[in-house]
C-alpha cells in the first residue's frame, strides 16, 4: 500500500515534470529561434563585405545555445514540480510535502503520504500542465515580419536578379566560389609566369611568335573582362553599342571578350573554365556585400543626379541626348553616374538583341589590332575621335571597365579613391558612383588592402596585359 | 501515536469545543479560533480590542469549557510580581513552631486570565516573564514548575493611555500571537442582543479535559512540515528585519526592529494547529500565511515614520506576504 502510494505520486510528478520541460523547452526554442532570425536581419541591414553566412551561422548558433543552456539551467527539479503542482492545484501542499517525506515511514508521513496519493489518482498532468504557447512567439512572428521585410525590400532594389531561387543559390555559390576564386587566382599566377616564358621565347623566335602573344592577350583580357563586366554589363554594353551606332567604337571592339559564353575570333572556347566561372563569381560576391543602406545611397544618389544634371557640368554625358550619351559612354566608360547607369540600361538591351554581332565585331577588333587600321576609317575613340589610335582606345576601355569596377567598390568607401595605374597618358574617370571620390595620382600605388584577394590576380594580370600592349 | 482516526478525533474535540464557546460568544470566530491555537499550540494569547467586545467573556467561557485549573488577574497600577507569582508567608504548625511557606499566587493555573495586563506597571508585568517562557516560577530560593498545559490569556485596550504600561517588547514576544478584536456585525449584535434580554442563560459544560488537551498538543506537533514551507517562514521572518539584505523595502523603511527566531518558532506551530484543524497532516504556505499577521503583528516594532504616515503592522506584514517567492511561482 505505501509502496503503490509513492508510485502513484511520483509518476504523477514525473509525468507533471515532463509536461513543465516541453513547455520550457517550446518557450526557449522560441526565443533561441528569435535570436537566429537576427542573424540574416542583421546582413541584410549591414551587407558588408565580411558579413556573410558566418554572421547567419554565429546567430544561429548562439539561438540554439542560449536556448539550451536556458533549459538546461531551469531545469525543474521533482520537488519544484510537486510544489507547482500543489500551488495549481491548491491542494495546500499535499503532493510536495508527501514528495519530500517520501522516505519517511513515521505514521504522521504514511498518513500525508495516503491523502497525497488520493489526490493524485484523481489528477490529470495534461489538464495541470497544458501544452502552452509562448508569448515570444508574437516577438518571433514580429522578428520574422521584420526580417521578411528586409528582404523584399532589398530583393526590390536588386532587381532582376533576386528571385528567391537565385538569391538563395548565390548565397550557396558565394561559399563555393570563394574557393574556386583563389583556385582560379593561382591558376592565373600560373598562366602569367607561363606567359612570360612564351613571351620570352617568342622575342627569341622572332616575328614567328607574335601570333602566340596575341592570343595569350586575348586570353588575359577575356578573363579581365569577366572579373570586371559581369554578363549584364556585357549586354549592357552591346546595347549601348548599338545605340550609339559606332562600329569603331572601343565598347564594340570590346564585345567578344566580356562574352565569356562566346566563341573566340578564332572559334574556340575560352582557355579555361575556371577564369569564367571566376568572373561570374567575383559579380555575385561583389554585388551580395553591399548592404542595404549602401543600396539605398546609391539609388539616391542616382535619383539626385537625374533630378540635377547640371551637378557636373563638365561632364559630356548630362546634357546630351540619350543617343549621345550612350556614344559617350563609350568613350569614357565611368565618367558620370548617370552615364553610367544609362550605359547600364543600353547594355541590358543589347545583350537581348545583339549577341551574334559581337562574335563579327570581336573579329573585327581583332583583326583591326593586327592591322593597326580603323576597318570603317571613320570613327574614333570618345575624345579622340578621329584619332586613329585603336591601341590607346583599347587601354581606355579596358580602364574604364576596372574602373567600373573600382567605382562600384569605392560605393562604400569615403574619401579619395587611388588606383594603381602605369605612368603615361591613360586617364581614369569613375565618377560612376561617388562624386567625392577621386582618382587622383594615376600613376600612384594603391594599396593592397583595397583590393580584394579575389581580384588581385585579375588586376595584376590586367595591368600586365596593358604593359605589354603598349610595347 | 497519530493514527486515521486522529484527524477525527481531533476535529470533534474542537468542535465541541467551539459549540460550547458559542453558547455564550457570538461571532469572533477568527478570535476563538486564534485562541484555540494559542491553547493546542503551547503559547500564550493576548487579545487587543476596545472595551466590551467580549475579551474576557471570551476566556473565561473557554475555562469553562475546559476541565482545567483556571485563575483570572485583574491587573492594576498598584498589582506587585509577588500577587501573581505568589510569595513566602510565615506559617505556624501545629506544634506552634513557625516555618515559612511558599504561597503560590494565581499564576500557577492552567489558564491564565491577564486582564487588561498594560494597567499593570512593568515591573510587575516582567513577573510573567520567567513563567510564559520558562513555564517555572522562582521565588526565593526555590524554582516551582508550573503545570502543562499552561496558557495565559491577556486583554488589553489599545484607545485608553491615561495610567497605562506598554507592554515591553520582551514580554510582547513571549505571546504566540496577538489577536486583534473587532466590532460584531450587525446580525451579531442582534443576536447578543436577544441573548442579553433573554432570561434563560447558556450553561457552558466542561467538554475536554487536561489530558485530552494535552493529546491534541501531542498531535499537533506530529503535523509534517516540509522544507519549502520552513523555508518560507525563514524567508518572511528575515525580510522583517530591516539590516538583512532579504530585507523586504517596506521593512527598510518603517520597521525598527523586526521579528525574532521566535516569530518563526509561533508561524510554524500555529500552522501546524490550523492544518490539523483543516484536515491535513501536513503545513502548507497558506497555513503560514493565515497566521503569519497574529504571530508576527505584535514582535514587528515600527519606527517614528510608519506612525507618522499611519502605516500599522498588519499593513506591512500583507505586503511583505504577498512578496516572497515560492519556488512554484517560477514554475
Amino acid at each position: 500500500m505505501g509502496d503503490c502510494d509513492r508510485e502513484r505520486l511520483v509518476a504523477l510528478v514525473r509525468g507533471a515534470r515532463r509536461r513543465v520541460l516541453a513547455n520550457r523547452v517550446l518557450r526557449e526554442s522560441v526565443f533561441g529561434a528569435t535570436i537566429a532570425i537576427w542573424g540574416p536581419i542583421f546582413v541584410l541591414l549591414s551587407g558588408a563585405y565580411g558579413l556573410a553566412w558566418p554572421i547567419v551561422l554565429v546567430f544561429a548558433l548562439t539561438g540554439i545555445a542560449t536556448s539550451a543552456l536556458r533549459v538546461r539551467r531551469r531545469l525543474p527539479a521533482m520537488y519544484d514540480v510537486a510544489q507547482a503542482l500543489d500551488a495549481r492545484l491548491q491542494t495546500d501542499d499535499q503532493i510536495s510535502t508527501a514528495i519530500h517525506f517520501l522516505g519517511s515511514e513515521t505514521p504522521a508521513a504514511v498518513l500525508q503520504r495516503q491523502c497525497a496519493a488520493r489526490l493524485a489518482g484523481r489528477t490529470q498532468c495534461r489538464s495541470v500542465f497544458p501544452t502552452v504557447w509562448p508569448r515570444s512567439l508574437y516577438g518571433l512572428a514580429a522578428t520574422a515580419l521584420l526580417g521578411l521585410t528586409l528582404w523584399a525590400f532589398r530583393s526590390s532594389t536588386d532587381a532582376p536578379s533576386t528571385t528567391p531561387e537565385r538569391l538563395v543559390k548565390s548565397l550557396l555559390q558565394k561559399w563555393i566560389s570563394s574557393e574556386q576564386l583563389v583556385e582560379a587566382a593561382l591558376k592565373g599566377e600560373k598562366q602569367e609566369d607561363r606567359f612570360e616564358q612564351r613571351n620570352e621565347r617568342s622575342r627569341a623566335e622572332g616575328s614567328a611568335a607574335s601570333t602566340n602573344e596575341a592570343r595569350d592577350e586575348e586570353r588575359v583580357q577575356s578573363m579581365v573582362g569577366q572579373a570586371a563586366a559581369p554578363p549584364d554589363e556585357a549586354a549592357e554594353d552591346r546595347q549601348q553599342t548599338a545605340d550609339a551606332s559606332s562600329p569603331g567604337s572601343v565598347s564594340e571592339n570590346r564585345s567578344p571578350e566580356r562574352d565569356p559564353g562566346q566563341a573566340g575570333p578564332d572559334g574556340q572556347q575560352p582557355h579555361d573554365g575556371a577564369p569564367t566561372d571566376a568572373g561570374r563569381d567575383v559579380r555575385n560576391a561583389h554585388q551580395a556585400p553591399e548592404g542595404l543602406l549602401s543600396r539605398l545611397r546609391d539609388r539616391v544618389k542616382e535619383f539626385l543626379s537625374h533630378l540635377q544634371p547640371s551637378r557636373a557640368p563638365s561632364s559630356p554625358s548630362s546634357s546630351p541626348p540619350k543617343e549621345s550619351q550612350a556614344a559617350d559612354a563609350s568613350e569614357a566608360p565611368g565618367e558620370g553616374s548617370e552615364g553610367g547607369s544609362e550605359q547600364q540600361s543600353g547594355q541590358q538591351k543589347a545583350a537581348v538583341s545583339a549577341p551574334a554581332q559581337d562574335g563579327k565585331d570581336a573579329a573585327d577588333l581583332q583583326q583591326q589590332e593586327r592591322t593597326g587600321g580603323d576597318p570603317t576609317g571613320s570613327n574614333g575613340p570618345g575624345s579622340e575621335e578621329g584619332n586613329k589610335q585603336f591601341e590607346l582606345a583599347q587601354q581606355r576601355a579596358d580602364m574604364g571597365k576596372l574602373s567600373e569596377l573600382y567605382a562600384r567598390r569605392s560605393a562604400a568607401l569615403t574619401g579619395a579613391v587611388t588606383l594603381e595605374a602605369p605612368a603615361g597618358e591613360q586617364r581614369l574617370a569613375t565618377a560612376e558612383s561617388d562624386p567625392s571620390a577621386s582618382h587622383a595620382n594615376p600613376a600612384g600605388v594603391v594599396s593592397r588592402d583595397r583590393i580584394p584577394l579575389a581580384y588581385q590576380a585579375y588586376v595584376k594580370q590586367y595591368f600586365d596585359a596593358l604593359r605589354r600592349s603598349r610595347k | 501515536l497519530p493514527t486515521e482516526q486522529s484527524l477525527d478525533v481531533f476535529s470533534l474535540q474542537l468542535a465541541s469545543i467551539r459549540n460550547e464557546l458559542g453558547k455564550v460568544i457570538v461571532g469572533l470566530r477568527d478570535v476563538v479560533d486564534g485562541v484555540l491555537t494559542a491553547l493546542l499550540a503551547g503559547g500564550h494569547v493576548l487579545l487587543e480590542g476596545v472595551p466590551g467586545l467580549g475579551k474576557t467573556t471570551l476566556l473565561r467561557t473557554l475555562s469553562q469549557a475546559l476541565q482545567l485549573s483556571y485563575s483570572r488577574i485583574q491587573f492594576t497600577p498598584d498589582l506587585m510580581p509577588a500577587d501573581i507569582v505568589g510569595s513566602m508567608v510565615m506559617e505556624t504548625g501545629e506544634r506552634g513552631i513557625k516555618s515559612l511557606r511558599f504561597q503560590q499566587g494565581p499564576i500557577f493555573a492552567h489558564l491564565v486570565l491577564a486582564d487588561e495586563i498594560n494597567r499593570a506597571t512593568p515591573k510587575t508585568q516582567s513577573a510573567l516573564l520567567e513563567a510564559m517562557q520558562e513555564r517555572t516560577v522562582t521565588s526565593g530560593a526555590a524554582t516551582h514548575q508550573l503545570e502543562e498545559p499552561f496558557l495565559v490569556m491577556a486583554t488589553q485596550n489599545p484607545i485608553e493611555m491615561e495610567g497605562t504600561y506598554p507592554l515591553p517588547e520582551a514580554q510582547l514576544d513571549r505571546f504566540l500571537m496577538k489577536i486583534l478584536v473587532g466590532y460584531p456585525s450587525r446580525s451579531e449584535l442582534d443576536a447578543i442582543i436577544e441573548r442579553t434580554v433573554t432570561p434563560a442563560q447558556n450553561h457552558v459544560e466542561r467538554v475536554v479535559d487536561r489530558e485530552q488537551i494535552l493529546q491534541l498538543r501531542r498531535t499537533a506537533r506530529e503535523v509534517l512540515v516540509a522544507a519549502h514551507v520552513r523555508d518560507f517562514a525563514a524567508r518572511l521572518i528575515l525580510a522583517t528585519q530591516p539590516e538583512q539584505p532579504e530585507a523586504h523595502a517596506l521593512a527598510v523603511a518603517y520597521i525598527r526592529y523586526g521579528s525574532s527566531p521566535r516569530g518563526a518558532q509561533a508561524v510554524i506551530q500555529s500552522g501546524r494547529v490550523r492544518a490539523l484543524m483543516n484536515g491535513r497532516w501536513n503545513v502548507s504556505i497558506d497555513d503560514l500565511k493565515a497566521v503569519a499577521p497574529a504571530c508576527l503583528r505584535h514582535r514587528v516594532i515600527l519606527n517614528f515614520d510608519a506612525h507618522a504616515e499611519g502605516k500599522t503592522a498588519d499593513q506591512i506584514l500583507s505586503e511583505i506576504l504577498a512578496s516572497i517567492p515560492t519556488a512554484a511561482s517560477a514554475i
